[in-house]
């Protein structure tokens, strides 16, 4: 898998743990994305500022709870 | 069935949802990996040595993803970290050759069970305790940065006696408060005596010794831990990876659902009462150490549908506590729009 079963020990181990390293940090990257165009919109439908309809297509303002973006 | 990489996708869905779960309590308590995952794969039929390696892969690449979210909210203090890992690494290295002289006298096995449960369950029932006893409320402020003042009454008493010791070099800390460097290293150095010792992480050890002996505020506490765990993690893999033990067919999947379960969590400390996080961790331990003793007695008694029950035990345990953390987390959400509406009212 990943293609580095030809490596040296050293060399797998350290591509094994630079693969896991740099999926964490791509994921954290699309997660935080997601969480930044997202999260306020989410965060109004939790506090029950927005109803789920409006959130689906995109009527909730970030003014609805006085800009208030967690 | 359709597969991905040769890996079946139910098998891929599990692993992700199992991710979410094991990484909602990773980043809200900073623990949990090893006491998770590695039963989990065993049970599910892999090899113990896969089962160890892998489940020490994932917990590294878990404690990334939430050590970059709590270093987002603050709650991570660098220089302690860095001491917590010279003293824990120097503790990891007596408690193994404590574990050693035990081997050679054929005790281990049975000492190290019989401490690993009592840990568990001793630790749990006293931070439950405290908790209780707090009523909950006056815990330290969420957003601790280095200049904060810290209450004293917040401090537990420990801390606030070994915080007296002035044995320079003094060492300013997250939460505004100093602590000599001496004493960290004490503390650190015992933590890791322990965690060799009993040949686990050790982030339930470490997380309440942050915060009952050093007086580290509970979501500082979450992060630095999980800043060692990055160091520990990775090394361990590393090491694990050289006799290709890691299998990335369960890492990857498993990884897609932690990265989001970690920064829910992590997430989660800045919302939920710090009374709350104790007493979900008190728990989590408890319901811990029973599955643990449930395990051992069903080695000692070659009980193998024990191994299951212990499973069931520690599954039921991380899911009642996610979902308690997720529900607090919402409710504290809803009370704080609440609380706006009635200021803008007034």
């Amino acid at each position: 898998m990943f293609g580095i079963e030809n490596l040296g020990p050293n060399a797998q181990a350290a591509a094994l743990v630079g693969i896991v390293l740099v999926e964490a940090v791509v994921l954290y990257v699309v997660f935080g994305w997601l969480e930044s165009t997202f999260g306020g919109t989410v965060t109004r439908v939790i506090q029950g500022q927005c109803p789920v309809a409006d959130a689906v297509f995109g009527r909730c303002s970030a003014a609805e709870n006085g800009g208030a973006n967690r | 069935m359709m597969e991905i990489l040769g890996v079946s996708a139910t098998l891929i869905a599990t692993f992700v949802g199992f991710g979410l779960l094991i990484g909602i309590l990773f980043g809200f308590f900073g623990m949990g990996g090893s006491f998770l995952v590695t039963p989990a794969l065993l049970v599910m039929g892999y090899e113990s040595t896969t089962a160890v390696a892998s489940g020490l892969a994932f917990v590294f690449g878990t404690s990334v993803i939430a050590t970059l979210k709590h270093r987002d909210l603050g709650q991570v203090d660098y220089k302690l970290g860095v001491l917590m890992i010279a003293g824990t690494t120097a503790g990891i290295e007596v408690g193994k050759i404590g574990l050693e002289t035990l081997q050679h006298m054929g005790l281990a096995d049975t000492v190290v069970s019989v401490a690993y449960v009592f840990l568990l369950g001793g630790i749990g029932a006293f931070v439950t305790r405290e908790a209780l006893k707090s009523d909950g409320g006056g815990g330290l402020e969420h957003d601790v940065d280095e200049d904060a003042d810290v209450d004293d009454a917040d401090i537990p008493d420990v801390a606030q006696k070994i915080q007296s010791y002035r044995i320079p070099p003094m060492m300013k800390l997250r939460g505004g408060f100093r602590v000599s460097l001496w004493m960290i290293l004490l503390v650190a150095f015992a933590t890791g005596l322990l965690s060799g010792f009993l040949g686990v992480g050790g982030g339930f050890i470490r997380m309440p010794a942050l915060f009952y002996l050093i007086g580290v505020p509970v979501p500082v506490a979450v992060g630095t831990d999980l800043f060692e765990i990055v160091f520990s993690g990775g090394i361990g893999s590393f090491l694990y990876a050289q006799s290709g033990a890691v299998d990335l067919s369960i890492v990857v999947p498993l990884l897609s659902g932690s990265a989001l379960g970690a920064r829910l969590g992590a997430a989660a400390t800045s919302l939920v009462d710090e009374g709350d996080i104790k007493v979900y961790f008190g728990v989590m331990l408890l319901l811990g150490a029973i599955a643990v003793a449930v395990r051992k007695l069903g080695g000692v008694f070659e009980i193998p549908v024990m191994d299951a029950v212990s499973l069931a035990i520690i599954l039921g345990a991380a899911l009642l506590v996610s979902g308690a953390v997720t529900y607090s987390a919402i409710r504290e959400l809803r009370d704080e729009a609440d609380g706006r509406t009635v200021a803008a009212d007034v």
